[in-house]
């Protein structure tokens, strides 16, 4: 998440170049795009081929309660049910579970979450 | 040459704001193509009522000048005319509403299971999406920032304040969710190609489905005050045939991030 190692306000912050040929002021620092994560391996680890190969459980992160714009529950919902599943069974059992949180939630959100988590003070039991 | 432009012009859907466009971009998604439509609708009705007002209006002007008619009639009430003009334009509003409320719940609505799932996550001041759509083990999901190309840097054909270094690579003809929320103030995630603008709102996430009808380039801008740079934190979509989606996901994004 955190991109290159410049602050990303200097990065867009505008210049004098009058200034900068004086030497008054720094040049803006070169553009590098920003960073990103690996890749998955093949095209085939998308969900979006996962359809075709059957899947298990509910095959869908589609959930009937949250046909609306605000997904805010969904994601909470998906991340209970996941730790949920993960009480006194095997792991492999709740990874389509996983990846629907993986799918509706942003990282920053599940890391927080499990911090909470492994703390005591996430706002639910699971 | 103007036939030529506007031959051009239909020729090359127009997906980023031009210079003193007046009307919409075209529209790449069903939901903009419905707007476009209600928009073109509600039109005929304005005009034949604009045209209907001023009428009387010239009229009314016209034959009570006061050189006409020094003492005008003095009329005070009128049953007949008073139910008409009353009737008449509630029937308007709500032949209007009709659609319209139609194309709203619609574009609310997630009715068909997306295939790909994005998330647009508003930053001070860029975009960072998140693919996560894998079913892979334990990897971590796809996350790129996308910035604005500053002005020094732009190529021959970029579109200053428009362009970015990493543009969202969206499969076409394929039912996309995009879940946009914000880290830090409130943002707003706006294609105008594709009809959508979704409002990022710190811890809450929103969720908006868009089908993409054609191959293509689409821009657009972040569509909620957020601070200084809020202007140079525009969004690239770029839909790309479906079957190379998964190429372009995984080779196109890292080359980028390898030079410079
Ligand atoms: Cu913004």
């Amino acid at each position: 998440m955190s991109s290159a190692q410049m602050d990303p306000h200097d990065k867009m912050r505008s210049r004098d170049l009058s200034k900068v040929a004086k030497g008054q002021q720094a040049p803006r620092p070169a553009h590098s795009p920003g960073t990103v994560s690996p890749p998955p391996q093949n095209e085939t680890t998308f969900r979006a081929k996962r359809g075709e190969d059957g899947g298990g459980e509910t095959d869908s992160v589609r959930d009937d309660l949250f046909l609306v714009t605000n997904e805010t529950r969904h994601c909470f919902n998906r991340y209970m049910q996941y730790h949920r599943c993960l009480e006194g069974r095997d792991t492999n059992d709740c990874n389509s579970l996983r990846d629907y949180v993986r799918t509706m939630c942003p990282e920053t959100l599940v890391e927080k979450w499990e911090e909470q988590r492994k703390s005591g003070t996430l706002p639910s039991s699971v | 040459m103007i036939v030529l432009k506007w031959l051009f012009l239909t020729i090359s859907p127009c997906d980023a704001a031009e210079p003193w466009q007046l009307g919409s971009q075209d529209a790449a998604t069903p939901i903009m193509q419905g707007i476009i439509d209600l928009h073109h609708d509600i039109f005929f009705f304005l005009i034949l009522i604009l045209v209907f007002v001023l009428w009387i209006l010239v009229r009314a002007l016209w034959h009570f000048h006061y050189k006409e008619n020094a003492i005008p009639q003095r009329i005070v009430h009128g049953t007949t005319i008073e139910i008409l003009r009353t009737i008449f334009p509630s029937l308007i509003s709500m032949f209007i509403a009709i659609p319209s409320f139609a194309l709203l719940y619609s574009m609310d609505e997630v009715v068909v299971d997306p295939a790909i799932t994005i998330k647009a996550i508003g930053h001070q001041w860029y975009w960072t999406y998140e693919y996560s759509d894998y079913n892979s083990s334990d990897e971590q999901s796809l996350t790129f920032d996308s910035y604005m190309i500053p002005e020094e840097d732009l190529e021959l054909g970029q579109s200053r304040l428009l362009e970015v270094d990493n543009r969202v690579v969206v499969p076409a003809k394929t039912h996309l969710r995009i879940i946009v929320t914000s880290a830090d103030v409130p943002h707003s995630w706006a294609v105008p190609s594709s009809g959508v603008k979704c409002d990022a709102v710190p811890g809450r996430l929103n969720q908006i489905s868009i089908l993409v009808q054609r191959e293509g380039v689409y821009y657009g801008q972040c569509s909620e005050i957020c601070g200084t740079n809020h202007a140079f934190t525009p969004i690239v979509v770029e839909a790309v045939p479906r079957k190379d989606y998964g190429s372009r996901v995984s080779n196109q994004l890292i080359p980028q991030t390898g030079e410079a």
